[in-house]
């Protein structure tokens, strides 16, 4: 069974305990406003374009099949005729041209998690299944989870989520813990932020944290979630039944910045949330869990 | 002790302020001490007077230079002996006053090396300084402690009734006139202290002088016997001995293990409390910092100041007491940039040493070395040196090891670029070089495969490595002439027993080392010869050759493949660790086991120091590396390969065999986060997971290009901030822009 990962990143250290070694696994269902990992939104591969290093060799349109890359002033490139196969990018020694997104078989993830068992080990860290929203590929995540237990490696899953109950149900057995995504409080908010409604989101934390080790993870953007209702509404979903470990915030960076100008699409402008709103969100919550400001 | 030990907390900035208006007037001309052997009987007799003889008078007249007493300070080792405030970084180029003065008196060497130098390093072939390694020396501290100079001094009378060799007689007779000399040396100091108690208005300043004045009339004429007799000792043996010698001692001792008796004596005996050996602790690792100008002219290469700390006892049990926790909690507390701090970790270690220092390694101080004894003291071992002995490494300047009293070595004299091998061998840079040396040029074109060309490489780079040894054997025969050292001498085991000086091989162990520079770049460019030329047959060695020439002119894509389409070490794995495994291995063939003149051997070693920048002018490589861009430092990947990917290095780690390499194999860590980012545990483990790799030696260095950037940008506010130069530490914003430009773009591309 393949998955589709778009990036293994080893000595993680802000997705979960200890020294972490981070899979993302490509799509999502939710189309967040401030995404900083724009190439983890579509399913399927993606050509990526770096604004530099091109020595303007031309073998990337001799090797495009579509005519989607072709030699030009304009930057060469019609997005609608790219099928992604990737032609391009295996010819392009300066490593201009990039495919995000490659179909992994299990043991070959496995194999890249496997590098770390010191680090995991010295460390209390482990892996991490991130994305994108890794519980779109259940099939491969399941599967991924029962190598990782059956090897001793502390599992985590970053998740916003907005995916049936019967996928976390899958995966309980072999999770150690949750990164929980809350991306906003209320409903209308979520919806005008993500595109989608949070009531799903809410019902699987309730639930979740009655069975699972929980981290919450809030993204804190100025304009977004800084209001007080929204620190309220925060507060409503939290004071539910049922046990947090820990809440993180995550001050928004704009690290994303350049991928949006290799997908050749514009880069939102979103600002961190004011300390003094960090502040008041941090004392708002911290009764329900330690709050530690990423 | 009656009096009570100077607060450091109370005193610490009139402590700095005495230092600083004292030591800036630095140099001090050297009253008619440097003038002395010079003029009158050296100048033209030089030829004639022997080599110990010539040295003796030095030692003579420092008896004469003033000694100077700082009231603030409980120490006394200043002489003036007219040295330099930034003084003896490296022993050459020699210092002023009277401890260069032989050096200078027989200055025609210098001359004659550089010509012959300079010919390899505009062929960026090697570097190298000077003819042996003046700069990182050790005292043997364990000797004067146990048998004070007197000990010394009735260790050389007795062996020079016994012989009859006029060599022998002549290194024992300066032998006994440096011990007396120091002994004179302690007097004067005892007498200085008791003057300028007499004037002493300040109760406490004015126990301070009595204190020395008292210490000085008895130590180190006798053994010390106290906390404070001992950690004096260090320092007068280490400044004094290094004043007139004229060489860079380096090391300043193996402190917990050397210090921890007389502690424990005195706190059980009521004679010193925990805060008092605290506050001794502390002025005494301020020293370096309150002497050097570090600011406003920081010398090159930093103060090479090194101190161990951890590590084991000659029996193999693991050293960590309570002065191991006040040297780490000085360190936490304060911030230093001198010594560096030097920790020797093993498995037998508790728990608690780990965590001290991974709270420093994580609070960003980065003048933290990481050494690992299971890899360390087998290699030692290896070389036929006995376990107890091997035991007591310790690590010179940056991060040569030595043996602790009995081993004298050269360990970073010679930066050799391992790329310039290779590319000899390819046939590119090597105008004239086949018939300068006598050899026979490669014919590479005719290797049927990678195997037939790697053993083809293995050879040349041997062959050439042989060449220059030889060349330096020649030049180590000059080095008793031009400098011998009978007083550091006594302090090493065998000397005296010998009648033979360091610089003869009078030391129970005489070694050497080359320093293989870019090795990561050598990995690099011999994987991509064996893909693209034999395996993918992309290219044929020729065309190689003439990429390589044109420095990849007109062969852009060529060198893109080169650089991004073959795996890389430290980035990539599997078959590129074997390579670097097998290399690790055969480069051990290739840099020891040579004989020196001083009855000792050539060990192998990976460390670069300054040598990645230094030899840059090597031509393009095979990697895609363009000419003028550095090479690898340490064990390190190639400076393009990206930033550090910690758990590949430590994967590739994990495939070499350092035990092989006795003089060191440095993984320099930069870092890219900023201080307190991460838990101190994160760093624990990086530190554990180095131990289970079989790493053998690793530099912290946490530096957040943003951060290196805004202090650039603002430089008075970030005065503080101290970075990890190639093996020593150093004021960021003091450093050159060059310097920090490569830092800052290091850790930059993540």
């Amino acid at each position: 069974m393949d998955g589709m990962i778009f990036d293994i990143q080893h000595f993680s250290v802000h997705d979960g305990p200890g020294i972490r070694t981070t899979v993302f696994f490509k799509g999502c269902n939710l189309k967040c406003l401030w995404c900083h990992n724009p190439e983890s939104q579509e399913a399927s591969p993606q050509l990526l374009i770096k604004g530099q290093g091109c020595i303007a060799c031309g073998s990337c349109a001799a090797a495009c099949p579509t005519g989607a890359r072709r030699l030009g002033d304009d930057g060469g490139f019609i997005p609608d005729l790219c099928t992604g196969c990737g032609k391009c990018a295996s010819v392009c020694y300066p490593g201009v041209l990039e495919i995000s997104g490659e179909a992994m078989s299990v043991s070959k993830v496995m194999e890249e998690i496997r590098k770390d068992g010191s680090l995991y080990c010295n460390s209390g860290g482990g892996v991490t299944f991130s994305g994108g929203e890794a519980m779109l590929q259940i099939d491969f995540l399941e599967e991924l989870l029962r190598e990782c237990v059956k090897h001793g490696i502390h599992t985590t899953v970053d998740t916003a989520g907005a995916v049936p109950w019967e996928s976390f149900r899958r995966i309980l057995p072999y999770t150690s813990l949750f990164l929980y995504d809350l991306k906003c409080a209320g409903g209308e908010v979520h919806r005008r932020a993500t595109g989608a409604d949070n009531r799903l989101i809410v019902e699987n934390l309730n639930r979740l944290k009655e069975t699972a080790d929980v981290w919450i993870r809030i993204p804190c953007i100025k304009g977004i979630n800084d209001s007080e209702a929204e620190r309220e509404g925060f507060r409503e979903i939290l004071k539910k039944p049922g046990k947090i470990q820990r809440i993180d915030l995550l001050a928004y960076h704009s690290f994303g910045e350049g991928k949006y100008r290799m997908l050749g699409r514009s880069a939102p402008e979103f600002q961190p949330m004011d300390a003094v709103q960090m502040n008041a969100l941090k004392d708002a919550l911290d009764e329900y869990a330690p709050v530690a400001v990423l | 002790m009656t009096e009570r030990v100077l607060s450091f907390e109370k005193y610490r900035d009139e402590f700095y302020q005495e230092f600083e208006e004292y030591y800036a007037a630095y140099p001090l001309p050297a009253p008619e001490a440097e003038h002395m052997p010079v003029d009158t009987d050296i100048g033209k007799k030089a030829a004639k007077t022997k080599p110990c003889e010539e040295k003796s008078r030095i030692y003579r007249a420092a008896v004469k230079c003033p000694v100077h007493v700082f009231r603030y300070f409980p120490f006394y080792y200043e002489v003036c002996t007219g040295r330099a405030r930034n003084g003896l970084t490296a022993g050459f180029p020699p210092e002023p006053g009277i401890g260069g003065t032989m050096m200078r008196n027989h200055s025609a060497i210098e001359k004659r090396f550089f010509d012959f130098r300079d010919y390899y390093k505009e062929r960026n072939l090697f570097i190298s300084f000077f003819f042996t390694d003046f700069a990182h020396h050790c005292i043997g501290y364990e000797k004067v402690l146990r048998l004070g100079l007197n000990g010394l001094s009735d260790q050389a009378e007795k062996k020079r009734k016994n012989t009859q060799d006029a060599g022998q007689v002549s290194f024992l007779d300066s032998v006994i006139c440096g011990c007396a000399a120091l002994k004179r040396i302690a007097e004067n100091f005892a007498r200085e202290a008791a003057e300028m108690a007499g004037r002493e208005k300040d109760g406490e300043v004015r126990g301070n002088l009595l204190r020395i004045a008292r210490t000085a009339a008895r130590v180190p004429a006798e053994a010390p016997e106290t906390f404070y007799e001992a950690l004096n000792t260090i320092w007068f043996m280490r400044e004094i001995v290094m004043g007139l010698e004229g060489i860079g001692i380096a090391v300043i001792g193996h402190f917990d293990r050397l210090l921890y008796p007389y502690y424990e004596k005195d706190v059980r005996e009521g004679r010193l409390t925990r805060q008092e050996a605290k506050d001794l602790l502390s002025f005494a690792l301020n020293l370096t910092d309150a002497k050097w100008d570090l600011r406003t002219d920081p010398p090159e290469g930093g103060a090479n100041t090194a101190m161990t700390i951890g590590g084991c006892d000659q029996e193999g049990r693991p050293v960590y007491n309570e002065v191991s926790r006040m040297i780490l909690e000085i360190f936490e507390e304060q911030e230093l940039v001198n010594p560096k701090l030097q920790a020797r970790i093993s498995r037998n270690h508790p728990a608690e040493f780990f965590e001290r220092l991974a709270r420093i390694a994580g609070r960003g101080k980065n003048v933290l070395s990481i050494f690992n004894d299971e890899v360390l003291i087998p290699a030692q071992v290896r070389q036929g040196k006995e376990l107890q002995d091997s035991r007591l490494y310790v690590a010179g300047g940056c991060q040569e090891p030595v043996l602790s009293e009995t081993e004298v070595n050269c360990r970073a004299y010679i930066y050799m670029s391992l790329p310039k091998l290779l590319l000899l061998t390819l046939g590119v840079g090597e105008e004239g070089f086949w018939e300068h040396e006598g050899l026979e040029p490669v014919q590479a074109d005719s290797c049927r495969d990678f195997e037939e060309f790697y053993a083809c490489f293995l050879g040349k780079a041997r062959q050439i490595v042989h060449r220059v040894t030889g060349y330096f054997n020649e030049w180590e025969r000059e080095w008793y002439g031009y400098n011998p050292c009978p007083l550091y001498s006594a302090t090493i085991t065998g000397c005296i027993e010998k009648g033979l000086d360091m610089t003869q091989g009078g030391a129970k162990y005489n070694t050497s080392s080359f320093s293989p520079v870019g090795f990561g770049t050598l990995v690099d460019s011999l994987f991509a010869v064996q893909k693209v030329v034999y395996e993918q047959k992309f290219l044929t060695l020729h065309e190689l050759r003439g990429c390589l020439n044109r420095n990849f002119e007109g062969s852009e894509r060529t060198r893109a493949y080169l650089a991004n389409r073959v795996d890389k070490w430290g980035r990539d794995s599997g078959e590129i660790n074997r390579l670097a495994s097998r290399l690790a291995d055969d480069l051990t063939l290739v840099f020891s086991g040579m004989p020196n003149t001083r009855g000792g051997w050539f060990e192998n070693s990976l460390f670069t120091n300054t040598g990645y920048v230094s030899l840059r002018g090597t031509e393009a490589t095979p990697d895609g590396r363009r000419r003028g861009e550095i090479l690898s430092r340490g064990i390190g990947p190639g400076e393009a390969t990206g930033h550090t990917n910690l758990s590949r290095i430590l994967e590739g780690l994990g495939a070499l065999n350092l035990e092989n390499h006795p003089a060191s194999a440095v993984l320099y860590l930069d870092l890219p986060y900023s201080p307190n980012q991460m838990e101190p545990r994160i760093y624990e483990a990086v530190i554990r997971s180095f131990l289970d790799a079989g790493g053998s030696v690793f530099d912290f260095n946490l530096t957040d290009a943003e951060v290196l950037l805004e202090a650039q940008k603002n430089p008075e506010q970030y005065a503080n901030l101290v970075v990890r130069v190639w093996g020593f530490s150093a004021y960021f914003t003091a450093l050159d822009r060059e310097l920090q430009d490569e830092m800052i773009a290091r850790n930059r591309s993540h």
